[in-house]
């Protein structure tokens, strides 16, 4: 069976494992929206001041909403890089269970949940490797992406997007290299707990030497897709809320939104199951010796 | 582009202005100059002669503007700035008795002395230019001279205007006169410089002729590799000069220009000059500078989200009519050109961007010129007055405080002038073409165009410390009885209803407020009140309900603290709270996306 269908599988075998993580990341982010929503409604929906917001993003009234809460701002930034702090260490903690799911090809909450917490000073570990080797990587591309002029399609307002999103790409194109280190560091923790350190690293790259550029066009394979969607969303949003500039509208964007944030969260976890099985393979014909 | 439109009306107040100007006598100025470019130095000589000549006058002051950049590290080991070597006056060589404190130099003179009431003036000087490129010196190339040449200072019925122009805050100041130049610079340079009348090149050396009247100073920049391109506006011819790499930006800046001169024109007055020069990369810093019939900005962003170089060139060509026409005092009254340029340039935008007046318009995301001016005014608005003098105030604070402060105190007060508001600009730039007007002429003028009749209440409104908020506090409806009977027994129905508005006032304004009421129907009731600071409880009696009340719908009064706070209905009249909710939400979930993949 080929890789990608394995994958599929795969992904299908652990589908709870989407709404589980995309949960908890819209938890995460409601906890820190949900307390502006009451700091602001009361002013909001009974002055007709910000009904144009309904239909359009008037950045004019979001900064006067902004002016007469200026007193809250520093403490909202405080709690955003706290739930950002928050997200992250969830995130480690879930990755133990998450990797061990796919490596296995099924979900069991008890296991789940012991190897989330099993894992969770590995995943952390790595995470804290990664760092200089993504900051590396935006750098480099942010070298490279300079070789395309800033003034692809325009100059001036939305006709310079071109250029921009062309250098955003080829820094992504980087990024996506630490991705796939990083997710290959993962499945070994994995799959070979005992095997730590530079043994680690040194194992994971004996592996990306072998199948480092195909995992890489597994992720680009699943990442593309979504990114169509997600400009489809961006333009929905816009077209449809503009259009009916009321509640009925806002609701469609909010569809809109969560459904773009869930499928960030299914692509992201169907390059993991596919990668998953690739590993394992590769591991089942490559032993290692104690 | 030509405009085919009879202008009687606008010739016709021109007319009179040269007729109240003629007496005025004006100095011409006329100076030889050349650049050495190994030492980047110029020497020349400028020659003026100053006619009916004061008897209480006691001494002559010079201004060296150029002075004010010794700062700067100069290029050559020759002296910094602006140094007169000799000064001749009624060819006496006076320069020994010279005093000179920083951009000031004077020489005692006794009307006695004089044979005639007249003074022919003639002065020697070099000048060192220093490394710098925002209002004077050398940098990468480009030579940006302003105000480089040794003429008198500015004056007054009351004597001498003398200004230290070491506060970077401070921009020069002079009386409009004729300047008549020549200046040769080596043929592989080129001039860019309004008034430009010939050119002739001997000897690998070319000699520009520039005639420039009415100027308070001649500005000339002086580069290779420019290229020019030039268009015409209902008769002004408008040059950009600019480097290659600018092309892309050419079509816009010149539709600007076009766009802001036929503005200015319809509701101001006609530009009395046919020339205005526009030059791209003149200044190191962002921004514009303005000059008589010349514009300096700098080196364009290759892409930006917003429309910053628009605003920019809209900026400074208002200039043109509150600086150079409005020759105003831009050291002790800097609000009288930039607040009220400011404001312009906002109406500008407005009308150039079909009411949105917008800095930023990206995939719906919107944000107005205006906003910039009230997010920037906040820090510091309860401290800083317009009517402060450029010297008193910081760097940091020129901008939120003259321009953007201004520009909402501007359009707060021409929001009470109503329909008259064109009447108002067109009397204020006719009375004082070409003149240097007192703050308080500004105040009186306007005193007589806004609605009410409370004395002082412009420069109340315009000097002001408190933001003023405006807002409706509380909407109450008690049901009356809504029948009652005659003595031939019909019925007559009264108002079923008697609302309460409670309206909450802070440092009102001395001006009228509108206050709207609305009901339950869909009619609406428009009044305006003057409502000093306070509470209010304000009845209606009707037979709708009230469901919502606003007090200044139109938000005429820029300065109010709070705009949401204006209005308020009994029941929820938006989901814009939910829409906030909804891309918060996404924003940070997005967030969590790029940082850690899930």
């Amino acid at each position: 069976m080929s890789p990608l269908k394995n994958g599929w599988q795969n992904w299908r075998a652990n589908i709870v494992l989407v709404p589980v993580l995309y949960g908890t990341k819209l938890l995460l982010a409601l906890l820190f929206a949900l307390p502006i929503l009451v700091l602001i409604s009361k002013d909001v929906q009974f002055s007709s001041y910000a009904a144009p917001l309904a239909g359009s993003w008037d950045m004019d009234i979001i900064g006067e909403l902004v002016r007469t809460q200026v007193g809250v701002a520093p403490t909202l930034v405080v709690v955003l890089f706290s739930f950002m702090l928050i997200a992250f260490l969830a995130k480690q903690f879930l990755n133990g269970g998450l990797y061990d799911s796919f490596v296995r090809e099924r979900v069991s909450l008890p296991v789940f949940m012991a190897e989330s917490a099993r894992q969770f000073t590995s995943h952390l570990k790595i995470s804290i490797f990664m760092l200089p080797i993504y900051v590396l990587l935006i750098f480099m591309g942010g070298q490279l992406s300079r070789l395309l002029p800033l003034s692809l399609t325009g100059h001036f307002g939305q006709a310079g997007t071109g250029g921009a999103i062309g250098r955003v790409a080829v820094v992504g194109m980087f990024v996506i290299i630490g991705v796939v280190i990083s997710e290959t560091l993962r499945l070994h923790r994995a799959t070979r707990p005992e095997r730590a350190g530079w043994i680690r690293v040194r194992e994971s790259l004996d592996f990306l030497r072998i199948r480092g550029v195909r995992m890489y066009g597994y992720y680009l394979f699943f990442l593309l897709p979504f990114l169509v969607i997600w400009l489809a969303v961006e333009i929905l949003a816009v077209k449809i809320t503009g259009g009916l500039a009321n509640g009925l509208g806002i609701l469609i964007e909010l569809f809109l939104f969560q459904m773009c944030s869930c499928a960030r969260t299914g692509q992201s976890l169907l390059f993991t199951a596919t990668a998953a099985p690739v590993f394992r393979s590769y591991q089942h014909n490559n032993p290692v010796t104690p | 582009m030509a405009r085919l439109k009879t202008a009687w009306p606008e010739l016709l107040i021109l007319g009179l202005g040269l007729l109240v100007n003629s007496s005025v006598a004006k100095e011409r100025v006329r100076a030889v100059a050349q650049l050495d470019d190994s030492s980047r130095t110029i020497t020349g000589h400028v020659s003026m002669v100053v006619a009916d000549v004061s008897p209480n006058l006691s001494a002559l002051h010079f201004r060296l503007y150029p002075n004010r950049f010794c700062d700067s590290t100069p290029i050559s080991d020759s002296p910094c700035g602006l140094v007169v070597d000799s000064l001749f006056v009624n060819g006496a060589n006076r320069i020994g008795e010279a005093t000179i404190s920083a951009t000031d130099m004077s020489i005692p003179i006794t009307y006695e002395g004089l044979t005639d009431r007249e003074l022919a003036i003639e002065s020697y000087f070099t000048l060192s230019l220093p490394r710098n490129r925002d209002r004077f010196g050398y940098l990468d190339g480009i030579y940006s001279l302003e105000a480089w040449l040794p003429v008198l200072a500015p004056r007054e019925d009351t004597g001498w205007l003398v200004i230290d122009y070491t506060n970077p805050t401070v921009e020069p100041v002079g009386d409009p006169v004729d300047f008549d130049v020549s200046l040769t610079v080596p043929s592989n340079l080129q001039v860019m410089a309004p008034g430009l009348v010939d050119s002739l090149t001997h000897d690998s050396l070319t000699t520009y002729h520039l005639v420039l009247q009415d100027a308070a100073h001649l500005p000339v920049v002086i580069t290779r590799g420019f290229s020019a391109d030039t268009r015409l506006t209902d008769s002004i011819a408008h040059t950009v000069f600019f480097r290659p790499e600018s092309d892309y930006a050419i079509d816009s800046i010149q539709a600007w220009i076009e766009f802001t001169l036929n503005f200015m024109n319809d509701h101001v007055l006609r530009y009395p000059k046919n020339e205005l020069v526009l030059v791209v990369g003149a200044l190191a810093q962002g921004g514009g500078l303005e000059h008589p019939q010349m514009i300096w900005i700098s080196d364009l962003f290759p892409v930006s989200p917003l429309y910053s170089p628009r605003m920019v060139v809209v900026h400074e060509v208002i200039h043109e009519w509150f600086y150079y026409l409005v020759n105003s005092n831009q050291a002790a009254d800097p609000w009288l050109d930039e607040a009220v340029t400011e404001y312009f340039t906002l109406r500008v935008l407005t009308a150039m961007t079909a009411g949105k007046g917008e800095l930023l318009n990206y995939y719906g995301m919107t944000a107005s010129y205006d906003l910039q001016h009230r997010i920037a005014t906040d820090r510091l608005f309860a401290y800083a007055r317009l009517d402060q003098p450029a010297d008193s105030i910081g760097e940091r604070d020129l901008f939120p405080t003259i321009y953007a402060k201004g520009a909402e105190l501007m359009a707060t007060l021409t929001a009470q002038m109503g329909q008259r508001e064109d009447q108002f600009w067109q009397t204020w730039t006719q009375q004082h073409l070409y003149r240097r007007p007192p703050a308080e002429s500004f105040y009186a003028l306007a005193e007589s165009f806004v609605r009410g009749d409370q004395v002082g209440r412009v420069k109340t409104l315009l000097t002001t410390l408190n933001r003023p908020d405006y807002s409706v506090a509380r909407i109450a409806n008690d049901s009356l009885s809504n029948e009652g009977t005659t003595a031939d027994s019909s019925v007559e129905s009264s108002p079923a209803y008697r609302s309460t508005v409670r309206l909450a006032i802070a440092n009102a304004i001395p001006f009228p407020v509108e206050l709207r009421f609305v009901y339950a129907d869909g009619s609406v009731v428009d009044t305006v009140a003057a409502l000093p600071s306070g509470t209010y409880a304000v009845s209606r009696t009707a037979d709708q309900k009230l469901v919502g009340a606003h007090i200044d719908p139109s938000y005429l009064i820029r300065i109010d603290d709070n705009f949401v706070n204006n209005s308020l209905y009994l029941d929820p009249v938006n989901s814009a709270d939910q829409r906030i909710l909804s891309i918060v939400t996404y924003l940070v979930e997005s967030l969590y996306s790029v940082l850690w993949g899930i």
